[in-house]
């Protein structure tokens, strides 16, 4: 049908209640943006603590008298578990240049024998970059005979697990919340403007125009609410990367993809909200 | 073309309608007639079917209270025209815009609308006023645009509320005449008024209601 007189009669009515509009559109910006923030913070967040778990790795140590065939057996059955993506052997030799280089002492000078055990480093693949699975890895390893011990930073491990789970949950809630508190406000906008037009509603009920005719400049409003609330929410994030990254911290990382999907989201808060406002409000009155 | 089979309404405990029937017939003038509060409104909503009966069945041209469904309500309203007390016009829009949201609100094409509205615009007389706002237009003129909106769907009825309600005894006999001559060329009228002296000078049937009770045909 004629969708011209559909947009015309919805950027009346945006007129009609300007305060509203303003009020509805501040809001949806507001919202769009903390949401922004948030993605942009927990992807940095993601690939700071992604960084940190690069870093992790086992270390085991195998008995000092293991030669280094046998010690080399062992590393190839480690080699073979699950969750490992490169293990790095390091023999007693290797141990003694690695004591020197971090104490500047020679051990054998010092002592007259190596007393330093053979031992391999662990790189883990991205999958078990956790606390649990690491836990299992080396639980499994210390298992294997001719083990004594071995070690990784447990508590650091643990930390971030925690915090970040803590960290997601609260921004997906508080994103969440947001997004619930957008949808109220344009669904109550929606039913202001609803309410200021009853008359010309009752008017085209009488001349017999489908129910599909009438909402119509109501989700017109809706979504242009939502695309304003996007524009806006993104000129905002934009600018407030470019500051940060300017004054405080250079290496944030952007996320292009963030500005359509804000859009794309204050698009479809503003259908719905508007879809559920017409539902309540509209047939009503019609 | 209007029948009304037995058709009882109540809105909560209070029963507005009691057993009403009557057949309206095609170019028909009728009055319903009754003091306020009779029900004469109600059986106008029940005709354009805003409301429903609870007992009984209206029949409106092809369409059945007891069958029709929500869609269908809008393509039953372009046949009939409704004009009211308060005439119901859009402050902020001209006489000619008003006419031609009925027009633009239905999907009729833009090259249509002008045509059919400057028709009507002359045919209640009102076409010289046609870039006025209706504030700025007497009761009388008012109710003119809101008959020219009424009639430019080419409505077999129109439903009058009380449309002299709000004007004095000779702009409503302007109204009457203009009523009349629309009725002359074929279209019915079922006009809801208690104006005794109205419907002497322009005698019709008379339905007649009281407390929601036909009293006398
Ligand atoms: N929505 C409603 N809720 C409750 N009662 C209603 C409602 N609509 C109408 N009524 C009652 O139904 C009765 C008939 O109302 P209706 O409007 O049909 O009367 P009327 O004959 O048109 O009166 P008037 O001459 O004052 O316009 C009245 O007593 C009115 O109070
Ligand atoms: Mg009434």
């Amino acid at each position: 049908m004629n969708l011209g007189f559909s947009i015309k009669e919805g950027l009346k009515g945006l007129k009609r209640a300007r305060m509203a509009t303003a009020i509805t559109i501040t809001s949806v910006t507001v919202a769009l943006m903390m949401i922004g923030l948030f993605i942009i913070v927990s992807v940095n967040i993601d690939h700071w603590v992604g960084e940190k778990r690069k870093n992790i790795e086992i270390e085991a140590f195998f008995e000092p008298v293991l030669n280094n065939s046998t010690a080399k057996k062992l590393v190839n059955k480690i080699r073979q578990m699950d969750g490992v993506e490169r293990v790095d052997y390091i023999s007693k030799e290797a141990a003694a240049l690695r004591f020197k280089k971090e104490f500047g002492r020679d051990v054998v000078e010092v002592l007259g024998t190596n007393p330093l055990p053979p031992s391999c480093v662990i790189h883990l693949k991205s999958t078990h970059r956790n606390a649990l699975a690491i836990a299992n890895l080396s639980h499994k390893i210390k298992k294997l005979d001719g083990i004594t011990d071995v070690v990784y930073a447990q508590g650091f491990l643990q930390l971030i697990d925690r915090y970040v789970t803590i960290i997601y949950l609260i921004i997906g809630g508080l994103g969440l919340l947001l997004l619930i508190v957008a949808i109220i406000l344009i669904h109550n906008s929606i039913r202001l403007i609803i309410y200021a037009r009853r008359e010309i509603i009752e008017i085209m009920e009488l001349v017999g125009a489908k129910k599909s005719f009438i909402r119509r400049p109501f989700l017109v409003e809706g979504i242009f609410y939502g695309i304003m609330g996007g524009i806006l929410a993104n000129a905002f994030i934009f600018a407030l990367i470019q500051i940060v990254r300017r004054w405080l911290y250079s290496g944030v990382i952007e996320a292009p993809e963030i500005y359509g999907l804000i859009l794309g989201l204050g698009v479809f808060i503003g259908f719905v909200s508007s879809q559920i406002s017409l539902n309540k409000h509209l047939n009503k009155l019609i | 073309m209007i029948e009304f089979y037995n058709v009882s309404v109540s809105i909560g405990q209070k029963e507005i309608l009691r057993d009403i029937s009557f057949r309206l017939f095609k170019g028909e003038f009728a009055y319903i007639m009754g003091p306020s509060g009779a029900g004469k409104s109600t059986i106008l909503r029940l005709i354009y079917m805003d409301l429903f009966p609870e007992q009984g069945m209206v029949i409106v041209g092809n369409y059945s209270s007891a069958k029709i469904r929500a869609h269908e309500i809008p393509y039953l309203r372009r046949e009939l025209g409704v004009i009211f007390q308060d005439f119901k016009l859009l402050r902020d829009r001209n006489v000619y815009e008003n006419v031609a949201f009925a027009l633009r609100a239905t999907g009729v094409k833009n090259s249509e609308i002008k045509r059919k509205v400057v028709r009507v615009l002359s045919e209640v007389n009102i076409a010289h006023r046609r870039n006025n706002l209706p504030d700025d237009l007497s009761g009388g003129e008012q109710q003119r645009v809101a008959i020219a909106r009424a009639i430019v769907n080419d409505p077999f009825i129109i439903l009058a509320d009380e449309p002299t309600g709000n004007l004095d005894m000779h702009t409503s006999k302007e109204i009457m005449e203009i009523l009349e001559r629309i009725n002359r060329q074929g279209t019915a009228i079922l006009m809801a008024t208690h104006d005794q002296s109205l419907i002497e000078q322009y005698p019709h049937r008379i339905i007649k209601i009281d407390q929601g009770e036909i009293v006398k045909e």
